[in-house]
Parts: C-alpha cells; sequence; structure tokens
C-alpha cells in the first residue's frame, strides 16, 4: 500500500498515512461540513493496513489544535482501531501532542489514556503558539 | 439606515461590548472565515489563551448548529444571529436561529438534561457521549455539540424558544448563551 497524503486546509488536518514508515499523522484543525466523508476513506485504509495488511507496528503522530464535536467522535473511531489492532499484537504507539493551554484536549488525553490500554501512550504539552 | 441611525446601532453595540456580530445566511465556508475573524478579535480584545480557546470552541459549536439543523428559510438558506461580548470577567456568546417547531420537544428535553449537569458531569457525559456508537439518529454530531458548548462555559447554557408556540411556517427562533 502506498502512503496516503492530504495537505492541510483552514478546516481540516494534514494527514499522513505511511506504510513502508510505520506512520500515520494528522496534524492541524478539524471541523469540515462531512466529518465521515473526510475521515472515513482515511479509516478504511488505516483499517485494512493493521486487519488485512497485519502491520507489526504503527507510531501515531497527532495535534489536532481544534477539533469540533463531530471529529471528536472521528477520533475517537482511530482509537477504538488502534486499540484493537494493539490487542493482537501490533506495537501501537500514540503521540498525543496538545497545546500547553488546552485543558479539554489535555483531559482528551488522559481518557485515551484510560480508555484504550492496547495504545502505548505518550502525550505532549507543547508551549504556546 | 440614515447615518443618525447607524451612529445609534453603533453606539448600542459598543455599550454592549459587541466584539463580533453576525446576522445572515450560514454555510461552512462563512463559518471558516467567522472564525478566523473571531480569533483575531479576539486576540485584540486581550483575551487569554485559555479563553480565546473556549469561546471559539463555544462559537464554533453554535455556528455548526445553525449550519445543519436551522430550519431552512425558502430562498435564503439557514439563517442564523451569532454574537460575541466581552462581559466581565469574560465574554458572552449567543445564537439564534429558527427551529422548527416539531423539534422543539427533543431540543427542549435535551438543553435541560444538560443544563442540570455539575461541570464535573458534563464532563463525564461527553465522555459517556464520545464512547457511544448509536446516538440520536437525527444529531450529526451525536449530541456533543451541546455538551461540548456546555464544557467550554462557565456557567450552564442558557437557552429560550421565542415564541413559546408555533408561528407562521410552524417555527420558532431558538436562543442559546454561554458565558465564558
Amino acid at each position: 500500500m502506498s502512503d496516503w497524503y492530504l495537505p492541510p486546509t483552514a478546516f481540516t488536518p494534514e494527514v499522513l498515512l505511511s506504510p513502508c514508515q510505520r506512520l500515520l499523522s494528522l496534524k492541524g484543525e478539524s471541523y469540515p461540513e462531512n466529518v465521515l466523508s473526510f475521515y472515513a476513506p482515511l479509516l478504511e485504509r488505516l483499517r485494512a493496513l493493521l486487519e488485512e495488511g497485519g502491520l507489526p507496528a504503527l507510531r501515531v503522530e497527532m495535534h489536532i489544535s481544534y477539533y469540533n464535536s463531530a471529529s471528536a467522535k472521528a477520533l475517537h473511531r482511530f482509537f477504538q482501531l488502534l486499540n484493537r489492532a494493539g490487542e493482537r499484537g501490533c506495537a501501537v504507539k500514540l503521540i498525543w501532542c496538545f497545546d500547553e493551554e488546552d485543558d479539554l484536549a489535555r483531559d482528551l488525553g488522559n481518557n485515551i489514556r484510560e480508555d484504550f490500554p492496547a495504545i502505548e501512550f505518550e502525550d505532549r504539552s507543547l508551549g504556546a503558539a | 439606515m440614515q447615518a443618525d441611525q447607524f451612529k445609534k446601532f453603533a453606539a448600542s453595540a459598543q455599550d454592549e461590548g459587541v466584539i463580533f456580530f453576525h446576522s445572515g445566511r450560514l454555510d461552512q465556508e462563512e463559518v471558516i472565515c467567522i472564525g478566523a475573524v473571531l480569533r483575531r478579535r479576539l486576540q485584540e480584545e486581550g483575551a487569554s489563551g485559555v479563553q480565546s480557546r473556549r469561546v471559539f470552541n463555544a462559537f464554533m459549536e453554535m455556528a455548526q448548529n445553525v449550519v445543519h439543523y436551522a430550519a431552512e428559510e425558502p430562498g435564503a438558506g439557514r439563517l442564523g444571529v451569532l454574537s460575541v461580548t466581552r462581559t466581565e470577567p469574560g465574554f458572552t456568546v449567543m445564537c439564534g436561529n429558527y427551529l422548527a417547531w416539531e423539534q422543539v420537544p427533543r431540543v427542549r428535553s435535551r438543553l435541560m438534561a444538560v443544563q442540570a449537569l455539575s461541570p464535573e458531569n458534563v464532563r463525564l457525559a461527553y465522555r459517556q457521549q464520545l464512547a457511544r456508537q448509536d446516538g440520536d439518529p437525527e444529531s450529526k454530531g451525536a449530541g456533543l455539540g451541546l455538551l461540548t458548548m456546555a464544557t467550554n462555559a462557565r456557567a450552564p447554557i442558557e437557552f429560550a424558544f421565542d415564541p413559546e408556540q408555533p408561528m407562521e411556517g410552524g417555527r420558532t427562533f431558538l436562543f442559546l448563551k454561554a458565558l465564558i
């Protein structure tokens, strides 16, 4: 499977899914009008890679500086997928980055850590922009 | 509008501490532009990083509510009134839009349920709602939008339906108010 890359827009994050680098990266803002149609193809690709491709390890880097409520729901689906892969033996590491002052993103990170134990979790607080 | 009327309008906006006001059609593209302007205005107003983020979060959920749920005006699309005012010690975000009368019971019961939650329970409900697979089939954001507003506000979200009976065309006007 080749790399999947989407450049950032004002309302969607930069996306890179690279099977050969074993990397998924999401960076930027997330409030597309139709969240499902934006994230569904990426979720499907990731699912195929993890479940059919049998990827042994994946590093996930996320820094979503703003996400609307519908995007939060979509991100949750990523974590479910990643956790399932972790349970099957894939070494999934999530680097959860958030802006220092964004206590809601920090909280969300803590919830991810608790709710998805098969994901190795690391959070990083980034200095104010 | 005559110059003297405009002067009164502007003076009244200043008295109310209005830093942003929009009335009219609202779609995704406008929401993006408005969001960018609002961020700049908040910075100019000297809002702290946390305040700015919370105002933006609540505002965007309200704006997106209009884009997704407001009753459509024939030929005009979805209309919304949005304002951000400086109200010491913080800001107030308000939104108004037409709503089909048959939606009122559903929207009212959800607003009342969220209003009754303590801040800790708002965060807990947000977390539970996020994990739920189902959710309200009529809700595109799975009920999270309102909880997101509540999470960002420093007091329960206020609301009103005006009038409390269907207007012509079977609709009413919904107001939401979040203190940040």
